[in-house]
Parts: structure tokens; sequence; C-alpha cells
């Protein structure tokens, strides 16, 4: 999933900020393939085997086992017996909105919609704040009224033109095509009232992304969007709108949360010599000063290079029992102990440490020991995330997510008139890929391509590519980030000699050598054309786009070969076809249009717990395309 | 006179002590001259404004809408300027020796390319992961062709900078790649941390590793191959090192990779010790694979990060050092100035400062058509003296000949220096114009080292050739794999110019004819107690009142007693304070008469080899009437002795090895 990229990218840009480039000092940093591991408590799943999750509804809402929608139909979906899937098969009768047993206040939400062609829905939160489900594949500008915009309030007493303000629009337009699943991971608040309730605080969409695109950050709410329940209150039924068209929606999961927030008190900074930095009896030793604190910060040490040894004492209040994980990130040592039990070591921000560990509501002495072993190795961040409590940093002034990376700022390149290329590191599903490069066209259509495996890694649109982190100071990730959002192939071998149908798939080999890179040739219009040779067979790949209002990119294949070969198109969790050699890929989630090639016929083959879209060719065959849609 | 304790390394199994106690003795005395290791390179703007008389640094205007962080130079046939750039670019510049040149875009989207080369009417780079050949082959000035010519693997680590190429005389191009980093210098994947030979249609050869951050190489007009280190882990200082397939140029992280079936060489990571004690050069005679550098460039004072290396081959066009090679320093935003040699088939020679001031880090330097030389420079993410972040200038010879050290050739005892213009005769032959410190650094796992064994050298003898070009230098202490400072501050030129630059650091490995005959300064006794019964120190207790007769000898500059000759009385108590005020070690040995007698016993004394300093360089004789120990530097020694009975000239000696010829005073006994 992106997020996980981000992390990785998070922690390259704290690199970054706490290292300087010293020219004789020597600075650590790595490039690495390891996957951190969750980081956020388990979410509560709807289950929906039934509709017992919801208040009672019109029959235009049912669970179905699968669905699936022509995308060049309007509204039409089919669907399967079964469960798992919220359907609404709405029409001109059956035209009833759905909501949540449960009420919410502040929520963070996860959760799988399929828009028809021109289909309408909204998900509104608390009943009164409307996040707009449509389909908005391919329109350029989108506005309040798009696939995840925050829906527009209303003032029917205005100029008539006029009643609808504060929609707005995301950020990029990051809908998919009709028909395909999209995912969206929501945090809202709620608005605050105080005890003569009296609103003293707005509700606020902390973040929505839609599939992995942040399309919203810090969006107030003056009051309920238009359509919603007028009256503002504390807390709500989470609302699904029936009345424009059908919809569906799956593995919804959502945590709720409260105040909670863990208090630390009766702080006490006590400093060391450096001297004993490695020492295991900190309370023997003696100290240099020690003083109270209100508040719990180190960044005015980790601000400073010098060998730092200090301990934080007092008592911690947790608000709540239950679980509570804490992740810690540092570049010298820090320890947490609760009630005298050490409860997180953190050491080097390459351990990434992150601990869950059963708390019960109350007050105990708590202790942190800092050591700062070498001078430049800064830099101290701890969150913690509860039982309806929200993870936030435990530091005084230090908010979450303060030093993300937004791929929507910094070193940007975007094609104008013409193709723009860009050679990089290229992450791809948790890798980092090599000897890969970028495509920017001023169509908007984009893609990455690995050239030592020959394979295209991800498509997107939207702005080109982030290059930040190849060109700020030593481009310590050298990282090309694309921006804006799209689907990430299967990144594979594209290629193989299989023994027959059911062998396995081979793997790339090590140092690159499963290929012989040939290089690229461009064309009179500029595009890139890419060759390789696999085993006696040359490969060349060359990708057309369509304009963004169909988007696809088309990849067109030639093959020199003696030999037959087997040619994987996708992977997926689940891969369906659908009329006219159309395929849909889950999980990205996206179609393949295979039309037009018509000796060749792709097999859907099963591989363990994923899915194959293969086809064999022959040797005499030199051609093969297809077009990718999301 | 100023003091110093010197010992030699005549008796290598006191190695050890002797280091340590060299230690202690060169921070008590290590007041050397410039030696101290200044933090930082403030440019002095009057030394440039001196400079520019003679060299000087001119803009070549940058588009300012390109981002120029040059990272490779190449002249096209048609004399453009091509420039490929850290952000992916090659920029092809008409005009470049102008105010206004046009720049345009030839090629872009590589990943930070770091060289450049122009051939047969296209172009070769390196960039992180592969050598690229890029044509025209439309005529529309931009590269259509981007064909892969060989390919290697990365880690994604972004230490894994690639060099070049350079064309070889075979037309077959030399990569260099650096390591990753990864606390410390590793070579994650294959191949980082080598020197490549790849033909133009990808074929690949191994040449030789140990490199560590090698982002500057060359290939002299001879063909062999050289490259430029940066100090850190294994890498005491900047240095030069030839290289040779099957070479090992000190960093083991590359070693990881000999066990391919094409390494030409076997040596493997754990050969090599992380901490032996040694310098680079003895590691390299106990390990054959290992070359010690040619040139070192002493940290912070020649540079910081040591980049391109270009060869003067203008025959004149640049100024008066022809053959001579100039190696840029990124971090400190200057180029040096190289003269080398080859002494017993190995590669030396002298390090001078050159020219500094430039804009930027200085990365890249090729030669104009003009005879200038193209500057190409960036320091983004490595910050250098020069402020900007990128930059491209040309060094341009003014006419006028500066005064400097030309050349500095190694003698078996000494140095021949050359100048640029006739010196001052009389400046010229004082020693004591020539000072000279040699050191050396650790060859050891940490990074960096600091300037160990530091010790004075003693400019015995400067003879000034006929033409005031060249004086012959004598020294005294010279020391095989050490580097040898000359300073020069106060000489001039016959016109009365002061030399432009005034000190020169030269890399001795090997001597002409392959024996040191420098004297060495000092020498260490062992524990050894021998009896030396012609040596009497005390009083005898049978002269009741004392001594009947008392002398005192000294010493003056160029091994002489401070007398000629010295009158005694037959039969009586002589006391002789010997005094040497010298800053070498010498002994006063009373001999029997006769002309040769003095040379004989000082020819004895040399064949006692090593047990020279146990027995006081006297040897056992009877030409040999009485005698001190040895006597060191600013100290004295009192022997007593009973004069012959016999009237007639004795001769008082120094039978220290080699100081026999002038070292002597009649004794004149009547």
């Amino acid at each position: 999933m992106k997020h996980s990229a981000y992390l990785i990218l998070t922690i390259g840009f704290l690199f970054f900020y706490s290292c300087s480039s010293e020219q004789t000092a020597p600075i650590e940093t790595e490039a690495e393939k390891f996957v951190p591991p969750a980081n956020y408590l388990p979410f509560t799943k709807i289950d929906l085997s039934d509709l017992s999750a919801f208040d009672s509804t019109g029959d235009n809402w049912r669970v179905v086992g699968d669905i699936t929608s022509d995308r060049t139909k309007e509204k039409t979906m089919f669907a399967e017996e079964g469960t798992g899937i919220l359907y609404n098969a709405n029409d001109q009768e059956k035209n009833k909105n759905i909501q949540t047993a449960f009420d919410h206040g502040d929520i963070e939400i996860e959760f799988d919609v399929m828009m028809p062609l021109k289909s309408n829905a909204g998900i509104y939160f608390q009943g009164r704040y409307e996040i707009q489900l449509l389909d908005s594949w391919g329109v350029e500008n989108p506005k309040h009224k798009d696939m995840g915009g925050v829906y527009q309030r209303w003032n029917s007493n205005a100029q008539k033109g006029k009643e609808g303000y504060e929609g707005i629009a995301p950020r990029v337009n990051a809908a998919k095509a009709p028909g395909l699943w999209q995912h969206f991971k929501i945090i809202f608040h709620a608005p605050k009232f105080n005890a003569n309730g009296k609103k003293i605080k707005n509700a606020w969409f902390e973040k929505v992304w839609l599939n992995g695109v942040l399309i919203h950050e810090n969006v107030f709410l003056s009051g309920p969007t238009r359509g919603g329940m007028a009256k503002e209150s504390a807390r709500g039924k989470l609302l699904i709108q029936g009345d424009h068209g059908p919809v569906a929606l799956k593995n919804i999961k959502y945590k709720l949360y409260e105040d909670n927030k863990i208090r630390l008190s009766n702080l006490v900074r006590t400093t060391y010599d450096s001297e004993y930095i490695e020492s295991q009896n900190i309370d023997t030793l003696p100290f240099i000063s020690k003083q109270k604190e209100t508040r719990f910060s180190l960044v005015d040490i980790t601000s400073t290079k010098a060998k730092k040894l200090l301990t934080y004492t007092g008592n911690i209040s947790i608000p709540k029992s239950g679980k509570y994980l804490f992740e810690g990130i540092t570049k010298g040592i820090g320890e947490i102990f609760i009630d005298g039990k050490k409860i997180l070591r953190m050491q080097d921000a390459k351990n990434y440490p992150i601990k869950t560990v059963q708390l019960e509501k109350g007050t105990f002495p708590f202790k942190l020991i800092y050591r700062q072993l070498r001078p430049w190795q800064r830099g101290f961040a701890l969150y913690v995330e509860g039982p309806e409590m929200q993870s936030y940093s435990l530091q005084d002034g230090v908010r979450k997510g303060a030093n993300d990376f937004d791929v929507l700022k910094g070193i940007i390149i975007e094609p104008e008139n013409e193709v723009v290329t860009q050679r990089s590191y290229v992450a791809h599903k948790g890798e980092k890929r090599t000897h890969c490069i970028s495509v920017g066209t001023p169509e908007g259509i984009h893609y990455s391509y690995d050239l030592a495996t020959g394979s295209l890694l991800k498509a997107w649109t939207g702005s080109f590519l982030n290059t930040t982190h190849m060109w700020l100071s030593r481009g310590f990730e050298q990282l090309g980030e694309p921006i804006g959002f799209g689907i990430a192939l299967h990144g594979g071998l594209e290629f193989a000699e299989l023994k027959n149908e059911e062998a396995v798939w081979p793997r790339p080999l090590a140092e690159n050598k499963s290929t012989k890179q040939l290089g690229y040739t461009f064309d009179s219009n500029g595009m890139p054309s890419f060759s390789y040779q696999i085993g006696k067979s040359t490969i060349t790949n060359t990708f057309s786009v369509s304009d963004n209002k169909n988007r696809a990119l088309k990849k067109s294949i030639t093959i020199s070969s003696r030999k037959k070969l087997w040619h994987k198109i996708a992977e997926g969790e689940d891969i369906k076809s659908i009329e006219n050699d159309v395929y849909i890929i889950n999980n990205e989630s996206f179609y393949i249009d295979f039309s037009g090639n018509d000796d060749l016929n792709p097999i859907i083959r099963k591989t363990g717990d994923k899915e194959e879209l293969i086809v064999e060719i022959s040797r005499r065959k030199k051609n093969v395309s297809y077009s990718i849609i999301w | 006179m100023y003091p110093t304790l010197s010992f030699g390394k005549l008796t290598k199994n006191k190695s050890n002590m002797i280091r340590s106690k060299i230690i202690i003795a060169a921070v008590v005395f290590g007041y050397a001259f410039g030696i101290a290791q200044n933090k930082g390179n403030k440019v002095n703007k009057s030394q440039l404004e001196k400079v520019s008389e003679f060299y000087k640094i001119v803009d070549v205007p940058i588009d300012p809408n390109v981002k120029l962080e040059v990272g490779g130079l190449a002249l096209t046939d048609d004399d453009k300027l091509g420039v490929s750039t850290r952000r992916g670019e090659v920029w092809l510049i008409d005009k470049p020796y102008s105010q206004n040149p046009s720049y345009s875009l030839y090629a872009k989207g590589l990943h930070e390319a770091l060289g450049l080369a122009y051939k047969n009417n296209g172009f070769y780079l390196s960039q992180r992961g592969e050598i690229t050949r890029l044509e025209d082959t439309n005529g529309d000035q931009k590269a259509d062709v981007y064909k892969t010519i060989f390919s290697w693997p990365l880690s994604g680590n972004y230490h894994d900078y690639s060099y070049g190429p350079k064309f070889d005389k075979n037309g077959d191009m030399i990569v260099t790649l650096n390591l990753s980093w990864s606390g410390g210098g590793k070579s994650l994947v294959r191949w980082r941390g080598w020197m490549l030979k790849v033909t133009t249609d990808g074929k690949m050869t191994p040449i030789a590793t140990g490199l560590r951050s090698p982002a500057g190489f060359g290939i002299n007009p001879e063909g062999d191959y050289f490259y430029t280190e940066n100090q850190g882990d294994w890498v005491g200082s900047g240095r030069m090192t030839h290289l040779e397939s099957g070479s090992f140029a000190g960093h083991p992280a590359g070693l990881k990779w000999s066990n391919d079936e094409k390494s030409p060489l076997k040596l493997m990571p754990e050969d090599i010790e992380d901490n032996s004690g040694l310098t680079l050069y003895e590691y390299a005679k106990k390990v054959p694979e290992l070359k010690a550098p040619a040139i070192w460039f002493p940290h912070t004072i020649l540079g910081i990060s040591t980049s391109d290396i270009v060869y003067d081959t203008s025959e004149g066009k640049f100024g008066p050092f022809s053959g001579q090679q100039f190696v840029g320093d990124q971090g400190h935003s200057k180029i040096m100035r190289v003269f080398m040699e080859k002494v017993n088939g190995v590669y030396q020679g002298a390090a001078f400062p050159f020219v500094e001031g430039f804009s930027s880090g200085v990365l890249r330097m090729i030669w104009g058509s003009d005879n200038s030389m193209f500057v190409g420079m960036t320091s983004r993410g490595w910050a250098s003296t020069g402020k900007k972040m990128f930059g491209l200038q040309r060094l341009v010879w003014t006419g006028k000949t500066p005064f400097e050290i030309k050349t500095m050739k190694a003698l078996s005892d000494g140095f021949e220096l050359e100048f640029t213009k006739p010196i001052d005769k009389n400046l010229g032959g004082d020693t004591s114009n020539y000072k000279m410190v040699t050191f050396n650094y650790n060859y050891h796992k940490t990074y960096g080292s600091p300037i160990i064994d530091q010790q004075k050298a003693m400019v015995h003898a400067a003879e000034v050739s006929e033409d005031g070009l060249r004086v012959k230098l004598t020294i005294h202490g010279m020391r095989l794999g050490y580097i040898h400072q000359i300073e020069l501050a106060k000489l001039k030129s016959a016109s009365g110019e002061s030399l432009l630059h005034n000190k020169g650091y030269y890399t001795l490995n090997e001597v002409p004819g392959g024996t040191l005959e420098s004297m060495q300064m000092a020498m260490e006794k062992s524990d050894k107690k021998i009896e030396q019964p012609k040596r009497i120190t005390e009083m005898p207790k049978n002269w009741g009142k004392g001594a009947d007769e008392k002398i005192v000898l000294g010493t003056i500059p160029g091994l002489k007693y401070d007398t000629k000759e010295i009158t005694i009385n037959k039969n009586s108590k002589i006391e002789l304070l010997f005094n040497n005020n010298d800053d070498m070690i010498h002994n006063v040995v009373i001999t029997k008469q006769g002309e040769e007698t003095p040379l004989k016993v000082g020819e004895m004394a040399l064949g006692l080899g090593l047990d020279g300093p146990d027995l006081n360089y006297v040897p056992f004789t009877d030409l040999v009437l009485a005698h001190s120990g040895t006597v060191g530097p600013e100290q004295s020694e009192t022997i007593y002795f009973n004069s012959p009975s016999k009237p007639g000239v004795y001769w008082i000696v120094c039978t220290f090895p080699g100081h026999a010829y002038t070292m002597r005073t009649k004794l004149i006994v009547k």
C-alpha cells in the first residue's frame, strides 16, 4: 500500500533533517528493502455477512458476494449471491439511504467502493458532512462534486445560482475508471461543544486519501453540507446515500476516537555527563543538572550535535485500559519504562521499534532514558495510539506527520509540450528498483519502467515526478516519486520460456542477470522505445497514451524470437475476464483491454494466493499490444 | 638552533619503540613549519590576485535556466563543449570561450551523469547504473539513441557514484565505481570499489580494486592509469595511485569480488588487517598487490577531496609546466600541480599548490582547443569553499611566467629542484633557506589519519647550478615511504621575485640507484652493555687535584669541529669538553698519528654496521687512543685521558658514518 511507502519516505526525510552534509564525519544512512511492521492498532471491520451493522432501510440495499459493473453501460451493476459486499441496487423506486447502527464522533475509516459509469452516491459523516462518491473518471479539473470532494454547503435563501458555497475540490482527481474498486481512507473529527451546547470547534476532515493519494488535508466545515442533517452535534451515524445511483462498498473498517490522551506530569529532566553514555546504572551516576519540566520535549537536545545522556522521570496517566501501540524513532537509543517495566527500546532508526502493550487505566511512574551516542545521530520521535485514542506525538510541540514528505512540494519535473524522461531509483511494492526510467507525457499520463527487468512498474496520471529525493542535497534516497495517482503493475519479468502452462513464472535473477539491457531510442514524437534481450529473444516496449478523458496507457511489444515465449500481462489477488477481451485486475484494481490481439488467448491461472494473466506467444508472432485502464 | 629529537630507523626491530618516542617528540617539538592542520581553507585575496597575474579564472556564462551541476566535460569535433550534469542532462555549449555562449540541450533524463567522452560523433557517459552511448541520428541536435553499453548492479545507496569514461590508447573505456556508504565504505553490490575497462561493444574487464571514492582518474600520455582518492575510512589523506591490472589501492571493501572469475587478483578482504600499525608504504612491502600512492595530497593543505587529473600536453602553451599534471579538489575549489617522475620503474613525484578561488567544487577539467582549461564544478551535497552550487569556468594562462618550483626530483641523498626562473644565487646557496620535514599517515580502517611520525630533515648542502635554474639539495634524514615537505619561504629569483608558492610535497617511494644514501638523522642503542675502556667520562680518582689541561671543542655547520688544531703537552692529564652545537649526532675520537689515520678509523666505524650505535661508532682498534660516546644535538660530554708521551701530530675525528672526511681537528702534542 502507498502508506508504507510514505513511511519509508518519512524515515528518509527525518534522516535528511537530522544529518548535515559533513565533510569528514561519516553520515549513516541506509537504502533498505525492509518492510516496517504495522504501526497502527487494528481496525474494527464491519461484518458484511448481513445488514445487522446498519439500521434497517429500504431493500435497495443488500449484501452480495461479488459484483461487477460494465464500464460502458451507465449505472449498471451485476451482483452475485454471497456475503462481504454492501450493494445498493438503486432505481427510481428503491432509493433509500443506509446508515450505521453505531454513531460516531471522531472516526478513522477505510473502505473500498465501486462506482458504475455515471453513478453518484456519497458518504455522510455523522449524517451531516459529505464526501462525494461519483464517477469522475477523466475529469480534468475536479470540483467539490467530483469523487472525493467535500460537498458544498447550501443556502437556499441565497441568490439563485449562488446557493452553493464552501465545497472543496480534491487536490487532484484520483478517481479510477467506473467499475474498478477504489479505496478511501478518511480521518474525520466531529465538532466540539461546550457544556452549554454551544459549538466551540468546527467539524473537520484531517486527511482524506483516495486510491492512495492525499486529496484533502485539514478541511474545516462550518456546518453540514448540502443534504446533511441540519442540527450539528457531537455524535451521529455514518450515512451512505442511496438515491442517485447504484454503488457497492466492501472492506469497511474503522476506529472511533474519543478525546483520550496520555498525560505526563511531574516531569523531571536529569542530565548526566555523556562520559557515562553507555552506563546501564544511570541511577547511580552523579548528575549535572536536574530540573522540573512542564513540557515533555527533547527537541532542544536533539537539535544540537553533541553526545547526550539524560532521563525524564515523572508520572504517566493512562486514560483507559487497553492495548497501546508505541512507535519510536531515534538515531540514538531511547528506553521507555512504565511502572518500572521497560515497554519500548528504540535504537537507531533502522530498527523502527513498534511495541503494543496492554496498559491499565491509572497513573504510574514513567521514565525515559535517552542516549545520543554520537553527536550527529540526533532525532527523537515518540508516537502512541491507544483504545479510542488517535495516534499522536507524545512530545509537546511536535505534531505527528509534521515532517511527512509531501509529494506536491519540492523539486518537481513536469512535461510541458513534449515527453520528459528521467532515470532514477523507483520504489515498487516496498522495494527499491535501481535501473528505472520514468516517462511523463503532456497528456498527463505517465509511467515508470524498470530497464533491468524489462517491466512496467507503475502508471499514473496527474503531475509527473517529484525528484526532491534525488536533487536536494546529496539525494539520499535517489528516488523519483510519482505525483498524482495511479497503479502498480506486477513489475516482475514479463517474458519467460515456460515448459508448459503450469510452470512457475521465473523470478528475476540477482544482479540483473536475467536480461541484457540494450537501452532506448526516441521516435520523432519524442516517445521512447525500450529494448532488452532475454535469453535469445529481443523485446522492445513502446508506450502510448490516450487523452486524459479516457485514461489509458497502451503498451506495444515487439518480439524478435526463435522460441515460443509466454508473456505475463498482469498479476493480482483476483483477475476476472469480462466481455470483449477486457480483464479486471484486483488489486491494484485496473482494466486490461486485450482486444485487437486476435490470435492470442490469455489464460488466468492461480499461483499460490495470486492469480496471473499470461499468454502464450508463438515464435512467429511479432507484436502484442494492450491497454491499461485505471 | 632548533632542538630536535630524532631517531633513525637503522634497526628495524626497534621501530615501534622508536615510533612512540617520536610521536611524543613530534607533539612536544612539533612546531614544524606549516604542517599543523589548518581547519578549513580560507582563500587569501591578495594571494588570489598574485596568482591571477599568471593564471586567470574566467567565468563561462551559464544559461540562467540551467542547473549546470557538472559531472563530465568533453569537446566535440566542432569545438562545442559537451557538459553532462548530475541532473542527468547533457548540454552542448557553442562558443564556450566567449562571453555569449549558447546552450542547447542534447540529452536528458539520465541518472546522475559523472563523466563524459566524445567519440565517433556521439558521447559516452557513466551514469549511476551504466555506460550509455548517446547518438543523434536525425541531425536535430538531440540524442535519440541512448544505448546501454554496459550495465552494473546498484545497491540503491546514494553513495554508488559511477565515474567516467575516459578512453585509453586502445580505444577502450575506463570507469571507476564508488563504494556504497553504510556506516563505512562497503561494496554492497558487485564491482563497487573497482576500476573497470569496457570496450565500446560492451565487453568488460575488471582492472583493479581497493578504490573508495575514485572521483577522478586519468590515463597519462604513456597509457598508464592513475586515479585519485578521497580521505575516508582506510584512506589517511587524498592521494593519487598508479593502477595496473591486479592492483589493490588500499580499501578492502572491493576485495569482496576478487573471487569473480574475471578478477585479476585473489586477495580477500580478510587478508587486510584493520590496524596493522603500519603506513601504506610499509604494508605494501608485505602485500604485493597493494600499491603505495605515487602522490599524497596532505589533507587540508592540498585539498580535502581530490578529483580530476589533466595532463599538460600543450608544449608550453599553458605556461612552463609542460609534461606535468593538474589535479582538482572539489572541497577546496582549487587545482594543484603535480610533477611526476618514474624512479626504478615506480611513479612518484611532488605536488604543489597551483590555483585556488574557483566558484564551486572542482570536479572536472579538460583542455579547450585554445589551451585554456575548462573547469566544471558542483557542490550540491558536498559543500565547497567556492560558495556557488555549481559552476563552469576557464583557467587561462596570461602568458607571463610565474616564479615557481618547476620540478622536484629525487636523488639518492637529496632532491634536485628546478625553477621556472633563475634564482638568487646567494639565497639559493644558503642552506638555511630550505626547510624540510618528513611525515606519514596511518593505513588503517579508521576514517582519515592524523599526521604521524613527523620529523625534521636537514638540508646540508645547496648547490646552485651555473644558470641558476636548479639547486641540488643534499638532505640528511630522507625516509623511504614518507612524504617530504620542502619549504623555501625566503627564496627569491635573481630578479627579486618571491616564489608564488613556496611549498612542495614529495612522495618518496624510491631513490635513483635503489639505495637511500641520505644520512640518517639518528640511531637507537640496544640494551646491550658494552665495555669501552677508552671512554672515560668521569675524572679518574688518582688525578687528585684535577686535569693538567682543559680543552673545549665545539662544532660548526657543515660537519666540522670549530677548531682546526689544538695543542697540548705530552704526558698530561687532559680534560676535554665536547659541545655538540650541531643538529646531528657526533663523537670525538682521539687517534694515533698518521695522515691517513682519521680516515682509516672512520672507515672501520662504517664497517661496524648494526653494532655501530652500541659502540658509539668507535671500532676496536689500537689506532684509537681515547673517545667519547655519541653525543646528541645540543648535548655535551666530557672525557678524560692522558696525552701521549711522544710528541707529534695526532688527530681528533668524528667517526659517525660519513663524517670522518671533514670532521677532524689536529691534536698537536708537544
